[in-house]
């Protein structure tokens, strides 16, 4: 079912002054996946807790469709939640797991084995339907879950980091297959993890969320791109991007005793935090811009090598991503060009983008 | 992988148990052999003579009106003391465990009535139901209904359930209340979220839930209301009026102390031994399952 969900200005401040959520705008496509990612702490799941009904709302309006929802009970709000821990009724086989809430909705019996017969079919959970919990594997587990949710076909569905308890590999697979369910049922998603690559994987789009606050919204790519504050950068992208303090004066970019002219015209003067991703920098002839690096560890992934050193002049370590084995030992130095225009700016006093 | 201790010295694992072991044998085995063989035995008042009867003393007493009839009474008294118990104890760990502010000091007021004695706490009760001076016999008789446990069975009989039942609640409500935490928050949101008000989440996840710790209070309360209510009953009716309270283990002290029949006496703490024991095994058949969903 499609329906857009809008949040405007949501705020959460808990009575003892804690201000959990800080005025937050977001207006949800009908049938869009938004991935809600952020560190520990940073209020996405009080977020998605709001939206379900579960944590009230002090600031702000919550829209599911046309309906005003922030004083609806959870049941009411139509809409379904996958939890951390699954939250599977242990008592209860796996058809009256997925019953539970068509039967307090009043189904009609016939209707209720049809729904539920069918949706494990769509989740390949015919063969469990008698099987308890606690008979099921971690995996099967998840399914049930997302079954659960599934079967009312609610306005929007609610994940709250439901792959943290799989193993890596699970995680991998349920990953891609809880894409194709949301591609196939279309319907409106709102998904909490803190795991980056869930979140870019997942996502239409991405609400990278720090301390309460939204500190952007856009597609993955667009994030990964032209993140919009340090934290950001530092956020999205596996293995975190490398920052350098430096100098802007017109079009001039210092860093230690490096120095760039920008290509693009960048109105500002002053301190600025650079950032470049570790696969920005290459062993190529054909970059315009070079540093040397002086390797103190390497990390081999197989496919890519981390390399960390320091440039002479620059305090900061660095992490470069090289295609394929370690070209170097330990203790050499790195010859490694970048384009001016991967390099991130952003003000060191703002911490907001200025290029 | 050694997971179990070795003891090195044969005689150190018998020293090590020897205290609990001295312990059994004089305060249980012995006292319990000391009664079987005396419910064999049939004494003349005055105890000076004795004579071996065979079961003569429990055939007496199965033929024995009165003795039926302390079944029954036991029967009532132990159903009413343990859904009390137990139904209070449930409502109260529900309402406690929603409690957000001061929930600790809620709890521990809802603990204490476990520290007071049975005695003291049937004294308790048998003074606030006093007929001339009791408070709440006052009140009754405001509104119209004359109280007096001291001459009406039934409402002895109520008083001495209220009151042992009050005692038995904090130690329900302490597993209840434990059994209430230990499920998981998500499963009530999970559950609010299908849609099931207030009622049908208790009904249908939050009690089932609870069944094991139901099932082991059940078995608790009914070995308590079958053995430890005697200091209750002796100080509220001492088993009047006219015998309506005097369950099973008040009737054997009454028999023997008072009657001084130490062999029919003896004869029905066996009978309440065997039930204790097929109490037990039922308890312990049970806790070895622990969970059943």
């Amino acid at each position: 079912m499609m329906s857009n969900l809008s949040l405007a200005n949501i705020g959460k401040t808990y009575p003892n002054g804690h201000q959990a959520i800080h005025s937050l705008n977001l207006d949800v496509e009908p049938g869009e996946l938004i991935v809600l990612v952020g560190p520990s702490g940073c209020g996405k799941s009080s977020l998605l807790r709001m939206i379900a009904g579960l944590e009230t709302i002090t600031d702000g309006e919550l829209h599911i469709g046309e309906q005003q929802v922030n004083r609806l009970e959870p049941a009411q709000r139509d809409i379904a939640m996958v939890f951390q821990n699954y939250a599977l009724y242990p008592h209860m086989s796996v058809f009256d797991n997925m019953a539970y809430g068509l039967r307090n909705r009043r189904t009609p019996k016939a209707q209720i084995r049809q729904q539920v017969e069918s949706t494990a079919e769509m989740l390949q959970l015919e063969q469990l339907l008698e099987r308890k919990p606690r008979q099921l594997s971690g995996g099967q587990r998840q399914r049930v879950a997302m079954g659960r949710a599934i079967v009312r076909q609610p306005k929007v569905f609610l994940f709250d980091e439901p792959l943290s308890n799989l193993d890596a590999k699970l995680r991998g697979q349920m990953r891609i297959e809880i894409k194709r369910l949301q591609r196939r049922l279309n319907t409106t998603t709102v998904y909490v993890t803190h795991d980056q690559t869930e979140a870019m994987t997942l996502a239409d789009r991405l609400v990278v969320m720090n301390a309460g606050r939204a500190e952007q919204i856009g597609s993955p790519l667009d994030v990964y791109h032209r993140p919009q504050t340090p934290f950001v950068a530092g956020f999205i992208g596996s293995s975190s991007m490398n920052f350098i303090t430096g100098r802007l004066d017109h079009h001039q970019l210092q860093l230690g005793e490096l120095r760039i002219p920008l290509k693009q015209k960048v109105d500002f003067n002053g301190e600025v935090i650079v950032g470049l991703r570790p696969e920005h920098l290459h062993r190529g002839t054909d970059y315009p811009h070079r540093i040397e690096l002086d390797v103190s560890l390497l990390e081999q992934l197989g496919a890519d090598t981390l390399v960390h050193g320091k440039v002479p002049g620059l305090d900061q370590e660095l992490i470069v991503r090289l295609k394929g084995a370690a070209p170097c030992e330990p203790g050499t130095r790195l010859s490694l060009g970048f384009h001016c225009d991967e390099l991130h700016l952003f003000c060191a006093n703002s911490q907001q983008r200025i290029n | 992988m050694q997971s179990q201790p070795v003891f090195n010295h044969r005689w150190l694992p018998w020293l090590l148990l020897l205290p609990q072991l001295a312990i059994t044998l004089v305060f249980f085995l012995w006292p319990a052999a000391q009664a079987v063989w005396q419910s064999f035995l049939m004494e003349d008042a005055f105890g000076l003579s004795t004579e071996f009867v065979w079961f003569e003393n429990f055939s007496v007493l199965l033929q024995d009106e009165i003795y039926h009839r302390s079944f029954t009474t036991t029967f009532i008294f132990s159903i009413g003391v343990t859904a009390l118990s137990m139904g209070g104890a449930l409502l109260l760990a529900v309402m406690a465990d929603q409690v957000i502010r001061g929930a600790r000091v809620y709890r521990t007021l809802l603990v204490w009535p476990y520290a007071v004695a049975p005695a003291v706490a049937g004294v308790l009760w048998m003074f606030m139901f006093n007929p001339s001076i009791g408070i709440l016999s006052y009140l009754l008789e405001q509104l119209g209904y004359d109280w007096n446990h001291f001459l009406n069975g039934d409402q002895a009989m109520l008083l001495v359930i209220i009151a042992a039942a009050w005692k038995q609640i904090s130690y329900n409500f302490l597993f209840f209340l434990a059994g209430l935490q230990a499920i998981p928050r998500s499963l009530i949101e999970a559950a609010a979220l299908d849609g099931a008000g207030p009622m049908k989440r208790f009904w249908t996840i939050l009690f089932p839930l609870l069944s094991p710790t139901s099932f082991f209070l059940l078995v608790i309360n009914v070995v308590y209301a079958f053995f430890d209510t005697f200091g209750i009953i002796h100080a509220v009716t001492q088993g009047g009026p006219g015998g309506s309270t005097s369950i099973l283990v008040y009737k054997v002290f009454d028999d023997g102390f008072n009657g001084l029949d130490l062999g029919s006496s003896a004869a029905q703490s066996v009978i309440l031994m065997a039930i204790v024991g097929a109490l037990t095994v039922v308890q312990f058949r049970y806790i070895e399952r622990k969970v059943q969903y």
